[in-house]
């Protein structure tokens, strides 16, 4: 392999007659001026003579031609010139020299170049694409730590240089986005990086809107020394069941933005909510004014009259049309009417269903607290609320504490913490038109949080619909395949990938990706390990279709087959051990249903006896 | 200008409606062909050869593919520098391991001055007056003729190939080289090997002069070109008749190996005359069909002996110094804006 053609100071070329080149893999040029630097293969070419003749003229040259010239001795094969271009990784002051060597080096001569720290300090995320010739000449720490999968093939032994992501630059380089196309591998990576951060106990809260986020079951075919047990390390918790929000911690604005996450809310509705709704109001208190006012309004002038009438002479339900029309003078001018009021209630009651207001983040607190991942469940729109919520508490308490540590006043300890969601785009949308109750407190962080060592971990399949302040402040990106232009653009605008990379985004395998990070200062082609956990509903539906929907005939049929010879001779005999296998009650007429139906599909054979009928195996 | 030139195109007009004209006095393609057949040569339109029958014809040996390449760089004499490349390659090897020369030409180098005073003083021998501009010019036509004569010389020693092709008519190199051409067609006829040379743009007019005038209408054909324009078939050639012979050290036929409806031509040894007409299926086999005639062998050859310009600045750009370079050599157009 040697430099050929024109050459800069950032790129030159490489031919080689033997060696097929790369894509990624890392040359060591031979040029003693310029301290043998280091050059990534950006593009490969193979080519044949053949092929330049091909496109000049409009014709193939045709096989009769090649197959004669092949009689004569001639070799297509050996016309065949490798080519790279090769992108110099460090800053020369003056071109290559034309004809100096290239070769692969030795793991050696770039381990301070690839490898930020040990894998038990960093994040061990996969593997650097173009490495793999080096993987013999790895030392054992650096070995079969980042084990591959393929999903043909299973899991795979380790085969390239580890990728390590250095989180200890976050303070100077924070937050991470994980970009790409549906089945591009997001998820996945999202995975893997999450068991990462639990392994290093790092406190996170992870918004999983897909219910797939969960870490108690292993990969199948996990060699056991890969395990890992990420169950003591994370928390599960489902919103509505074990964590909601309480009403009484509610101001006017974060009740506004749930009622919203309910529905559309009007302006007039607004203006009624924030009139009614008082500092720690309950559920029930504010609900029950709400329902008052809304009859008060309705009824006002029966009220009156039945008020004049003295109620009949109920002191209790005078009482109460007091009460009722006292609501009525303080607030007819400033709720509008009562349609307005209706709506709200019918938010709000539908928020109440869904019980989102019968329990605290107590528990999500707690896991943050023990320096647990905590995995919060639920429908979006929930966890939008929820998690604008639970972050803007965090994040203020975690701001007292660091800020009281300054000052040297007291405050409550609250750990540094990230913030996880796949679907980031949904949690903080670009367009302004679109509610969204976490964007604000998500832009912050993204501006400010590593301030406080708070830390986003944002993925989704359309970047170009997240807010774009958000996405400039990402300073680690990992982009997988994508295909949609408007993305591209946003991907070339806001990452360091070069117009070859962008080229190559739409054909990346599931898995691969280029990760652009300002603390590395270059994009590195990575495949992602396989993960050590899987979603617990990853099973494909039809199987368990298969597994678990066996009709229960079939189930019987399995059973009774294990039986024969059966006939009314020893039905009884059986009888027991059948339905406790089963765990049902089964009739003898069932029994010889299923036998009857066995027959007619011929998976068994049936025989009149002098003592009734048999069924047995089939002689075939 | 970015808007068709009017003149120029009302000009154009008129060589067009020359050129029609004449078109349309023209006999027609059979009798074109019926006067050819009778007067001057044989259509032939052999079998295609059959698979696999090649190697055999080959009797093992190679084929051997000759070319060469002359760039010059400068503005304007003598600061004009020439480098030359001539490759013989055979196909037992990739084209790039043929045999290769390399030379270069510089009127402002001693002997390469002389050079270009010797071909004055020769030329004044014969009566003719060169400018040294003229003179060196027909050196580096020289030059190039005789690397690839040497090139070849070496090949077949080395190659031992069944035939040699080049890329272009013999008269050139007899006319420049005689002396070395002389040495290559004794060697290859003693050896026995065939060589052709491969001529893609027909430039001669004998045919035609020959045939303009028999028709009735004094019809004016122009060039050999414009005669056998879409006249043979598609696999089909023309040979010459004995005696008819219009390059007189040399046997050449025409010929339409593909689909493009130009015909090209091939010069052999009139001591290999014989041999032709077994030889040229064997040429139409290694040409493909679609392409400019040329057997594909010389293409690849062609290709890989180009020096191309990006090839020629590299080497300035490595060789010479920026000052000299740009003091002498880089033409002020390149500064061109627009
Ligand atoms: N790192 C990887 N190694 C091997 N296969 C992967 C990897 N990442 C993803 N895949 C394959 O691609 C599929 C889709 O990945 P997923 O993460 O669900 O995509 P996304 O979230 O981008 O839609 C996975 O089911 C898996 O088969
Ligand atoms: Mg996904």
């Amino acid at each position: 392999m040697q430099i050929v053609g024109h050459t800069t100071q950032q790129e030159v070329y490489a031919a080689s007659r033997q060696r097929p080149f790369r894509i990624n893999e890392l040359l060591l040029i031979e040029d003693k001026v310029h301290n043998y630097p280091l050059g990534e293969v950006v593009e490969t070419q193979s080519f044949n003579r053949y092929i330049p003749l091909v496109t000049e003229h409009s014709d193939l040259v045709d096989r009769r031609v090649r197959e004669n010239l092949a009689q004569l001795g001639y070799d297509i094969e050996a016309d065949t010139i490798h080519l790279a271009r090769i992108r110099i990784l460090a800053e020369l002051v003056s071109p290559v020299s034309v004809g100096i060597a290239v070769r692969v080096p030795a793991f050696k001569e770039i381990e301070d170049f690839l490898i930020p720290r040990d894998p038990d300090t960093g994040l061990v995320l996969g593997v650097i694409r173009g490495t793999e010739e080096l993987t013999s000449g790895l030392p054992a720490n650096l070995t079969n730590v980042a084990l591959l999968y393929q999903k043909d093939k299973g899991v795979l032994p380790q085969r390239g240089i580890p990728y390590i992501m250095d989180h200890w630059t976050w303070p100077e380089y924070p937050h991470i986005g994980i970009f790409g196309g549906s089945g591009s591998g997001k998820s996945f990576a999202l995975r893997v990086l999450l068991e990462e951060v639990m392994w290093q106990q790092l406190p996170a809260l992870v918004l999983d809107p897909h219910f797939e986020l969960s870490f108690t079951e292993a990969f199948p075919d996990l060699p056991p020394p890969y395990r890992g047990d990420f169950a003591r390390r994370s928390t599960v918790l489902m919103a509505g069941r074990d964590v909601g929000i309480l009403f009484e911690e509610l101001n006017g604005a974060d009740l506004l933005a749930l009622l919203q996450a309910a529905g559309e809310v009007t302006e007039n509705m607004n203006n009624a909510i924030q009139t009614l709704h008082h500092r720690r109001d309950s559920f029930t208190s504010f609900s029950n004014r709400l329902r008052d006012l809304t009859q008060g309004l309705e009824e006002e002038q029966d009220l009156k009259r039945r008020l004049r009438e003295d109620a009949g002479g109920d002191p209790w339900e005078k009482r109460e049309i007091e009460r009722i029309l006292a609501l009525v003078a303080k607030y007819k001018d400033r709720v509008g009417h009562v349609s307005t009021l209706r709506a709200i209630s019918r938010r709000l009651n539908r928020l109440h269903m869904e019980r989102v207001f019968t329990s605290g983040i107590e528990p999500i607190q707690e896991a943050i607290l023990n320096r647990r991942l905590v995995v919060v469940q639920g429908p979006i729109w929930f966890l939008q609320v929820l998690g604008a919520y639970v972050i803007r508490k965090f994040y203020r308490e975690r701001r007292q504490y660091q800020d009281a540590e300054q000052t040297g006043e007291e405050a409550p300890k609250f750990p540094p913490f990230l913030v996880a969601t796949d679907e980031a785009h949904n949690f903080a949308p670009r367009s302004p038109e679109i509610p969204a109750p976490a964007r604000s407190i998500l832009r912050t962080i993204a501006q400010e949080g590593r301030k406080y060592g708070v830390f986003l971990l944002l993925a989704s399949q359309r970047p170009a619909l997240l807010e774009d302040t958000i996405t400039a402040q990402l300073n680690t990106k990992l982009i997988f395949r994508t295909i949609r232009s408007s993305d591209l653009d946003v991907i070339r605008e806001e990452t360091d990938l070069g117009p070859e990379e962008i080229r190559r985004l739409p054909y990346l395998g599931s898995g691969n990706a280029f990760v652009s990070s300002a603390s590395v200062g270059r994009t590195i082609a990575v495949r992602i390990r396989v993960a050590k956990t899987v979603s617990p509903h990853s099973r494909h539906p039809f199987l368990e279709l298969r597994e678990d929907f066996i009709p229960p005939e079939e189930k019987l049929r399995k059973a009774l087959l294990q039986c024969l010879p059966l006939g009314d001779f020893n039905f009884d005999v059986h009888l027991g051990a059948l339905q406790q296998k089963l765990r049902r009650q089964i009739s003898i007429e069932e029994i010889t249903h299923c036998l009857e139906g066995m027959v007619i599909d011929g998976v068994i054979e049936k025989e009149e006896m002098l003592l009734g009928v048999e069924y047995r195996q089939r002689k075939d | 200008m970015l808007v068709v030139d009017k003149g120029l195109q009302k000009l154009l007009k008129n060589v067009n409606l020359s050129l029609r004209d004449r078109t349309l006095n023209y006999p027609s393609r059979e009798a074109i062909r019926q006067y050819l057949g009778k007067k001057v040569g044989i259509f032939h339109k052999p079998a295609p050869l059959k698979a696999n029958t090649l190697e055999a014809l080959a009797g093992g040996r190679p084929l051997l593919g000759v070319d060469g390449s002359v760039h010059s760089y400068g503005a304007t004499f003598p600061h004009i520098i020439h480098c030359f490349r001539a490759l013989a390659a055979a196909t037992t090897s990739a084209v790039e391991n043929g045999i290769f020369q390399v030379d270069l030409f510089y009127p402002e180098m001693a002997p390469h001055r002389r050079e270009i005073e010797e071909m004055v003083s020769r030329a004044a021998a014969d009566g003719e007056v060169l400018t040294p501009e003229a003179a060196a010019a027909r050196v580096v036509r020289q030059k190039l003729a005789v690397l690839e004569i040497e090139v070849a010389i070496e090949a077949v020693r080395r190659y031992q190939p069944f035939a040699v092709l080049f890329d272009g008519g013999f008269l050139r190199y007899g006319g420049l080289a005689p002396s070395q051409w002389q040495t290559y067609r004794e060697l290859s006829l003693a050896r026995d090997v065939m060589s052709v040379g491969v001529i893609e743009e027909v430039g001669t007019f004998d045919l035609a002069r020959y045939v303009s005038g028999s028709f009735p209408g004094a019809t004016s054909f122009g060039c050999d070109r414009e005669l056998l324009f879409g006249l043979l078939d598609r696999g089909e050639w023309l040979a010459i008749r004995e005696g008819l012979k219009f390059k007189k050290t040399y046997y050449t036929c025409f010929a339409r190996p593909g689909r493009h409806p130009g015909v090209v031509a091939y010069d052999f040894f009139q001591e290999q005359s014989r041999q032709v007409a077994k030889f040229i299926p064997l040429l139409f086999a290694l040409t493909p069909l679609g392409g400019r005639g040329i057997p594909h062998w010389l293409d690849l050859v062609d290709n890989a002996v180009r020096i191309r310009r990006s090839e020629m600045e590299l080497l300035l750009a490595t060789g010479l110094d920026k000052g000299v370079r740009e003091r002498l050599f880089v033409p002020k157009r390149e500064g061109r804006i627009l």
